[in-house]
């Protein structure tokens, strides 16, 4: 019986695992750019391409467009999946940034998946100032909003990894990890051998002054005849403990996973 | 038989020298390995016409007094024999036989009771030599044998004082109880006046009684158990050192009181209860009843000099507690520190890459 109720769940998880990698189109992924919502015409696809190319080339990043319209569902675990099951991203941690863009009745919503290294060059406070550039354009429409997003990439790529990930980095599965502490290490374990090193020197103190004579007292002897307590004064005093949590983080980069099981970082909104 | 003031024990069979055993409580000779209890050797001696030391025996006149120092004759070999004016019983250096030195142990100068030597000289090694178990600082240069073969057994006089002291302490208490509510942390605290008034006893709170020895070193080998105390018989201190004191009861008693005075503060402090914090500032405290008693206590001491400094390690003859002023070997402090500091970032490097940061 367990045998069989193990094999249904097995069966349920791999059911579970190809639904998910058909739910997501196979592409060829030299294209770089999927106008599935049909937001752009050809030429600005060509054009899109050859910036697209250039960002490649001098990052080393791969980048990745999908459009869609009046798509329902997760725009995030979309372009996550998209991107992992495609087989996107440069080199063994699959570095790369993709964009999705979706328009439905009330405007464009934008969500931008990072993979790998780019995890560290594009934090939360950069994925944001990026969708800002991309909300700034939507006006001038879907090519102008993608424009922003390759430029304003490009543009932080230039800057190098920022302060806020220094102390992290992707291993090789791609998943963001921080640093080794090694000073604050160094500053515990000069902490422990100082500490043992006094214990063992304490050790070899074994001299020591009496106080008090506790082990000569008559306990039956001990009589207290007197006992008063006196109110004298009270005081109350208050501090403010509010406290905010941040998790999911690594770093100053908000990390969450696709259903691959690889991490990734990024953001989105309604632009 | 006693020879121009010292006094030594005999055996009833051979005529040999007597030592006191630790182990079996009873005196062996050492030339026809007789064992007798002290009933048998009290016996002999009053057969042999040695009189027991007390309070009313009388002083007897050193031979010579040079610089302080007194000349006694063996009597076991006739030859000279030097002691300090505190040394009631030395050994002959040249038949290495014990001299009771009478006229330390007479007078105002005879102990009342003994704690006799339960642990012998193999004892007191072996517990020195078990010293550096743990003590991974302890220099090399302690466990050579040839120091600690110079371990002495040392009946070293102690004032014992009985104290009753009464009084009062008053002291400021805090009762803190802290909560939450929304976004703070509350904290109340209640101050009070307390006070506590009340009586007790403390019972042979020891002090030794010789300024040739550390008053810290003889504190740190306390407690000593008083139910092995005997009444004093000189028979006691064959086989070892023994000094008389040079320090007065009531000069003594200084230490002994201020341990009392802080054990009572302590033990009415201790009546205070239900508050997060105590302070006691101001005490008023009186000994009623002040009762002293002069006693030997058996101690096993060693002197090592280390670089320049003497160092005393001691035991205690009874419970075998040892004690010692241990130095640091510097060269292992660095090394020592060295090990764990490398150790303690390796460990934690391992765990660090166990968990996957």
């Amino acid at each position: 019986m367990k045998k069989i109720r193990y094999l249904l769940i097995i069966i349920i998880l791999s059911l579970a695992f190809i639904s998910n990698c058909w739910a997501v189109e196979s592409v060829n992924i030299n294209l770089k750019i999927y106008d599935y919502g049909d937001l752009l015409t050809d030429e600005e696809e060509k054009e899109i391409k050859t910036s697209i190319d250039e960002y490649i080339d001098e990052y080393n990043f791969d980048m990745v467009i999908v459009t869609q319209k009046d798509y329902i569902g997760d725009l995030r675990a979309y372009g996550q999946d998209f991107y992992d099951y495609n087989d996107f991203g440069m080199g063994t941690t699959k570095d790369g940034i993709l964009l999705v863009l979706n328009v439905d009745n009330e405007g464009p919503i934008a969500e931008i998946v990072t993979t790998g290294e780019a995890i560290r060059m594009y934090d939360d406070s950069r994925i944001d100032s990026i969708l800002t550039g991309m909300s700034n354009a939507k006006y001038l429409g879907s090519k102008a909003i993608i424009m922003s997003f390759i430029e304003d990439s490009s543009r932080f790529a230039s800057y190098g990894i920022p302060s806020s990930n220094k102390n992290i980095h992707i291993d090789k599965d791609g998943n963001p990890r921080p640093n080794f502490p090694l000073t604050t290490v160094i500053v515990i374990a000069i902490i422990i051998s100082t500490i043992a090193i006094a214990i063992m020197v304490r050790k070899n103190k074994m001299v020591r002054k009496a106080h008090d004579a506790d082990s000569y007292l008559v306990k039956q002897s001990v009589n207290i005849y007197n006992r008063s307590d006196q109110f004298l004064t009270t005081h109350t005093s208050r501090v403010n403990v509010s406290s905010s949590s941040s998790g999911g983080r690594v770093g100053g980069s908000s990390i969450s996973h696709g259903s691959s099981g690889r991490s990734h970082g990024g953001g989105g909104r309604r632009l | 038989m006693s020879s121009k003031g010292t006094m030594d024990h005999k055996c009833p069979n051979c005529a040999a020298v007597l030592k006191f055993n630790p182990h079996g409580q009873n005196w062996v000779c050492e030339y026809c390995k007789s064992k007798f209890t002290k009933q048998e050797v009290d016996d002999y001696e009053k057969i042999r016409g040695v009189e027991e030391l007390t309070e009313d025996t009388e002083e007897v006149e050193e031979e010579t007094n040079w610089e302080g120092a007194s000349i006694y004759t063996c009597p076991n070999c006739g030859a000279e024999i030097v002691a300090d004016e505190t040394t009631s019983a030395t050994f002959c250096v040249y038949c290495k036989n014990t001299a009771i030195l009478k006229n330390k142990l007479v007078g105002k100068f005879n102990p009342s009771q003994i704690i006799p030597f339960h642990k012998t000289k193999e004892d007191a090694i072996l517990a020195f030599k078990n010293l550096k178990k743990g003590r991974p600082l302890m220099p090399n240069f302690f466990n050579d044998s040839k120091n600690i073969e110079e371990i002495k057994g040392i009946y070293i006089p102690f004032w014992l004082y009985d104290y009753t002291i009464s009084g009062d302490i008053v002291a400021n208490a805090n009762r803190v109880t802290t909560w939450r509510s929304g976004d703070y942390q509350y904290t109340r605290t209640d101050t009070y006046l307390v006070t506590r008034a009340g009586s007790m006893s403390f019972k042979r709170i020891p002090v030794d009684g010789s300024t040739h020895f550390n008053n810290d070193i003889m504190n740190s080998i306390e407690p000593f158990d008083y139910r092995g105390l005997s009444k004093f018989n000189h028979s006691y201190l064959s086989g070892f050192l023994a000094e008389k004191y040079n320090v007065d009861a009531s000069e003594a008693s200084k230490d002994a009181s201020n341990r009392a005075k802080e054990s009572t503060t302590n033990t009415l402090k201790s009546d205070i209860h239900g508050y997060t914090s105590v302070m006691v500032t101001n005490q008023n405290l009186n000994i009623n009843n002040v009762n002293s008693n002069y006693v030997l206590l058996p101690v096993w001491l060693l002197n090592i000099k280390y670089k320049g400094k003497i160092r005393t390690f001691a035991m205690n003859g009874q419970t075998g507690k040892i004690i010692g002023d241990i130095p640091i070997d510097i060269k292992k402090v660095i090394l020592y520190w060295i090990g764990i500091f490398i150790l303690t970032i390796i460990v934690i490097y391992i765990g660090w890459m166990i968990v996957g940061a």
